[in-house]
């Protein structure tokens, strides 16, 4: 849990100024850090994303009155703009999820 | 070690494929993240005030968005002022802007990537001499030291906004299409001005009238294409007469007869381009004072064509709707006038058949010699692929447009058109808007050359006035309606009409002027204008309630664009239920048609009986000529309703009824009854059981498209009532653009509404606020201010940047 609170703290100021693909870095570092298996590496660091840029979007929907992601929804062909908070927060946790794994196995190798 | 790195090959793997645009899908990673991707352009609260300082502004500006986000500018000077209106026009109409120039410049390929379909819209777009014509108009442009300053200030404000955007920042549209934006010049604004001379303009329906004598024979040509219907009234009342001695060229002894019809590559424009204007004098209005009422028909889109803008300088103090690209507005109103145009379908696109030496197509015939051509290199270039490189060649009369391969003479076509001259259109809005009264109206209106429009105008002074206006080149009867010959001099455009000698009329006898698009003026006006107008219902129906109408408010003249009554229902409705074999109906057909014999011809969008009528008429229409036109495999020309109108109650035996498919020679009750089952099984088909289903307003499918096509970012089914023929030119997505009703006394005020907003952002509750206003016909009272105010929404205060 631990895990995922850090890269979500991390991404979070990271992603304010560099671009998104920025959001890896916290959890390779955070996954090799910790080094815990690569499964529960794996959830921990996508459930950090999946938090941060599915609340964020949340945020976004509900303050804007869902006017744009009700526009997305209709432009991906999808049924609802909850589904595009969805798809949002899956990307980011997918994401970070992988690098998260990667740290992990990183630094799991040597400790073997 | 081998698992660690197929991890890490795998998380580079998923990072490249969401950066990547694959196809028309986004950057996936790009585009959802919430910091930078297009959540960034969700608008969580108004705008706030803001003070800037930006470079190459002369002075201090204000720019003031009262409650519904108009933009208002209160400059100092006019360098400022027209740098304001590029700076806020970039800011919220940016995408709007660049597609549109990109689309006149034929550069979509750019933008869009391999697509045959955009590829041969670019390639059109070369071969129709846009760009040539856009750098001609800029060298004349460069001649005028006002209006050349004024071209860049507005480019210089775009600029000044577009240099400050972030990747994030942009608008949305360039996130989904994974592009950023250009710098802007008044090339691009000459390109915008070229994109809607061919909104307007850019038909020609040469080939088809040549293809429907050739098949048809003259007399009928005459009898459907020459011959007004009887109720048409003529922009220019009956009043009015000629008192100058006009030079007609000489017509050639006999019509040139084209090789073929076929393949000239044509752009037809989209259907129910047209407008409506009206003005009426002090002597019939409640204060006193003329009204001006204007509204244009165009496709309806998101954001709208249209933007409200007011501009206030020690020398202008206006407001109207603008183009986006353009500097100044095209209708709208100052302290002393109002003025709003209409399109008038002159004849000013010709067709020539060329004759070239051989198939080096460097030299060609005319007037008695080989003329050498030119030739330009039009590339088109293709995003992620290969560019395209076309020759084109052009002789005196323009570019050589295309060829016909499949003949054993090849016919190569060029185009002459109105839209490819040196004018400097800009200066006429520039001028209007600064106009105090009907001789400066006039004045102003000189410069004005591509596509003739009807100019309506009213004075605080008392003045009505309408003038068709453009540079109307003298042609002989008919000349220019059929294919021409590119080598014969006589068919070639010689000279202009003077101005003083344009159809207008100021302050005539009946009190009003009016346009709708139709004939411009009657037989006795000397020069030949055109033939294709549109059907004489709208304006008849204008002129009609006019006529009747007295002590006029501006509500009234608001109640009356709203107006869904339909001449052509009238006009042939008790003949369709007389000819109607009621016999032949079942028992549903029976029961709805009792809803037909009690219809009062309102295009409403509660009714039924509207959409009815219109799958009625037009199954009638087809089955009269399209079994016949059909069968001759050429491209040929419709007659227009009214006019088929007139000859089916005259003749209800005409030849066309018959239906050639068929040994028996088919009458015109079996025609209309067969049309009338036609229209009820595609009723049915569609909207399901009579009912709600069948209401005009949701049988209309009125969608308001994103102008990029973008599904999700227009408005669907607005509901809404209307029709080609009513005043409220409402169908389909295309109609009333801009609604517009001015009163010239004692002050200035103006009220209207267009189905769309002031922001061009999708994200933002203003992109679409106005719609529905505008489908209930309740037009907001426009603030049209006489300095600056105290209180607004959100205001920019600008400091130029030392």
């Amino acid at each position: 849990m631990k895990i995922s609170v850090l890269i979500l703290v991390s991404v979070f100021i990271l992603n304010l100024f560099l671009p998104w693909w920025s959001i890896a870095i916290p959890g390779l570092l955070i996954g090799y850090q910790f080094k815990e298996e690569p499964i529960p590496s794996f959830l921990w660091g996508f459930l950090g994303v999946f938090l941060l840029w599915g609340g964020h979007a949340l945020y976004i929907h509900i303050a804007n009155d869902g006017i744009l992601s009700t526009r997305i929804a209709e432009m991906l062909g999808v049924g609802s703009p909850l589904i595009v908070v969805l798809i949002t927060a899956v990307f980011g946790g997918l994401v970070s999820g992988f690098a998260t794994m990667t740290g992990s196995m990183m630094n799991q190798k040597k400790a073997n | 070690m081998l698992k660690s790195l197929s991890s890490f090959i795998v998380l580079v793997a998923i990072i490249v494929t969401l950066n990547t645009k694959i196809g028309s899908i986004p950057p996936l990673g790009k585009f959802f993240d919430p910091d930078a991707g297009f959540w960034a352009n969700a608008e969580t609260h108004i705008p706030e005030s803001e003070e800037l300082n930006i470079e190459g502004l002369l002075d201090n500006v204000s720019i003031v968005f009262d409650e519904r986000r108009v933009p208002h500018i209160f400059a100092q000077n006019e360098h400022d002022l027209f740098f304001s209106q590029g700076y806020v026009t970039a800011q919220q109409r940016l995408f709007q802007m660049e597609i549109q120039t990109y689309d006149a410049a034929g550069r979509l390929s750019e933008l869009i990537g391999e697509n045959p379909a955009v590829q041969e819209r670019d390639r059109t777009t070369r071969r129709w001499g846009m760009p040539w014509a856009a750098e001609r108009k800029i060298n004349a442009y460069q001649q005028d030291s006002t209006i050349w300053a004024i071209l860049n200030a507005y480019a210089d404000g775009a600029n000044a906004y577009i240099s400050t955007l972030e990747p994030d920042e942009y608008p949305v549209e360039y996130k989904i299409m994974d592009i950023a934006p250009e710098e802007w010049s008044p090339l691009k604004s000459v390109h915008l001005e070229m994109n809607m001379y061919r909104t307007l303009s850019g038909g020609s329906s040469d080939d088809r009238t040549s293809n429907t004598i050739a098949y048809f024979g003259e007399e009928y040509v005459e009898k459907f294409f020459g011959t007004n219907p009887q109720q048409m009234e003529p922009i220019i009342p009956p009043s009015r007469t000629w008192d100058f001695e006009p030079e007609v060229p000489p017509s050639p002894d006999s019509l040139f007869v084209p090789k073929t019809g076929k393949r000239i590559q044509y752009f037809d424009p989209k259907a129910g381009v047209g407008s409506n204007n009206w003005v009426v004098h002090g002597s019939k209005t409640k204060n006193g004072h003329p009204i001006l009422v204007g509204d244009p028909h165009l496709s309806l889109s998101l954001p709208s064509i249209w933007m409200e803008i007011q501009l206030n300088a020690p020398t202008i103090n206006a407001y109207g709707v603008s183009f986006q690209g353009l500097p100044g507005y095209l209708i709208g109103f100052n302290e002393h006038i109002a003025y709003t145009e209409t399109n008038v379908a002159l004849d000013v696109m010709d067709w020539y058949e060329i004759e070239f030496k051989d198939e080096r197509l460097n030299e060609y015939w005319h007037d008695g010699q080989w003329k050498p051509t030119t030739k330009r290199i039009e590339q088109v270039q293709v995003r992620d692929a290969e560019a395209i490189v076309d020759t084109i060649v052009y002789t005196h009369h323009g570019p050589v447009s295309v060829t016909n391969p499949d003949s054993e003479a090849p016919v190569y076509h060029a185009m002459r058109w109105i839209a490819h001259e040196a004018d400097i259109g800009i200066r006429t809005f520039y001028e209007l808007s600064k106009a105090k009264d009907y001789d400066e109206f006039v004045d102003a209106l000189r410069p004005f050359g591509a596509g003739a429009q009807a100019f309506a105008f009213a004075s605080t002074e008392g003045d009505i006035a309408i003038w068709v206006n453009g540079k109307l080149p003298k042609k002989w009867k008919y000349q220019g309606r059929t294919v021409s010959d590119g080598t014969d001099p006589a068919y070639d455009w010689q000279g202009w009409i003077p101005h003083e000698e344009k159809p207008f009329v100021k302050n005539p006898e009946q009190g009003f002027v009016s346009s709708a698009n139709q004939e411009p003026a009657h037989d006795t006006y000397p020069y030949y204008l055109a033939d294709k107008f549109a059907p004489y219902e709208r304006g008849r129906r204008i002129n009609d309630l006019l006529r009747e109408k007295d002590d006029i408010t501006p509500q009234d003249m608001m109640d009356m664009q709203m107006d869904n009554y339909s001449l052509h229902a009238e006009s042939i409705m008790p003949n369709l239920l007389e000819w109607l074999i009621v016999d032949s109906l079942d028992f549903e057909e029976t029961e709805f048609s009792t809803q037909m014999y009690v219809w009062n011809y309102e295009m409403n969008a509660d009714l039924q009986q509207p959409g009815f009528f219109y799958y009625w008429w037009r199954e009638i229409t087809w089955s009269i000529f399209g079994d016949e036109y059909g069968a001759t495999g050429e491209r040929l020309r419709l007659p227009g309703r009214d006019r088929t109108v007139e000859v089916l109650k005259a003749e209800p035996d005409f030849f066309l009824i018959d239906d050639i498919e068929t040994e028996k020679k088919e009458t015109i009750q079996e025609i209309v009854t067969a049309a009338y089952k036609a229209a009820y099984n595609t009723m049915a088909t569609y909207n399901g059981n009579v009912g709600a289903s069948w209401n005009w307003g949701r049988v209309m499918n009125n969608d308001i498209d994103h102008v990029g096509q973008i599904p999700g970012f227009g408005a669907n089914d607005v509901y809404s009532g209307g029709s080609f023929e009513a005043i409220n030119a409402t169908r389909f997505g295309y109609g009333p653009s801009w609604r517009m009703v001015v009163e010239l006394g004692p002050e200035v005020r103006g009220w209207g509404v267009y189905p769309g907003g002031i922001s061009g952002n999708p994200g933002s509750p203003n992109y679409d606020e106005f719609i529905e206003n505008w489908r209930t016909g309740k037009h907001f009272e426009l603030n049209f201010y006489r300095e600056k105010p105290e209180n607004s929404l959100f205001e920019l205060s600008i400091k130029p940047l030392k």
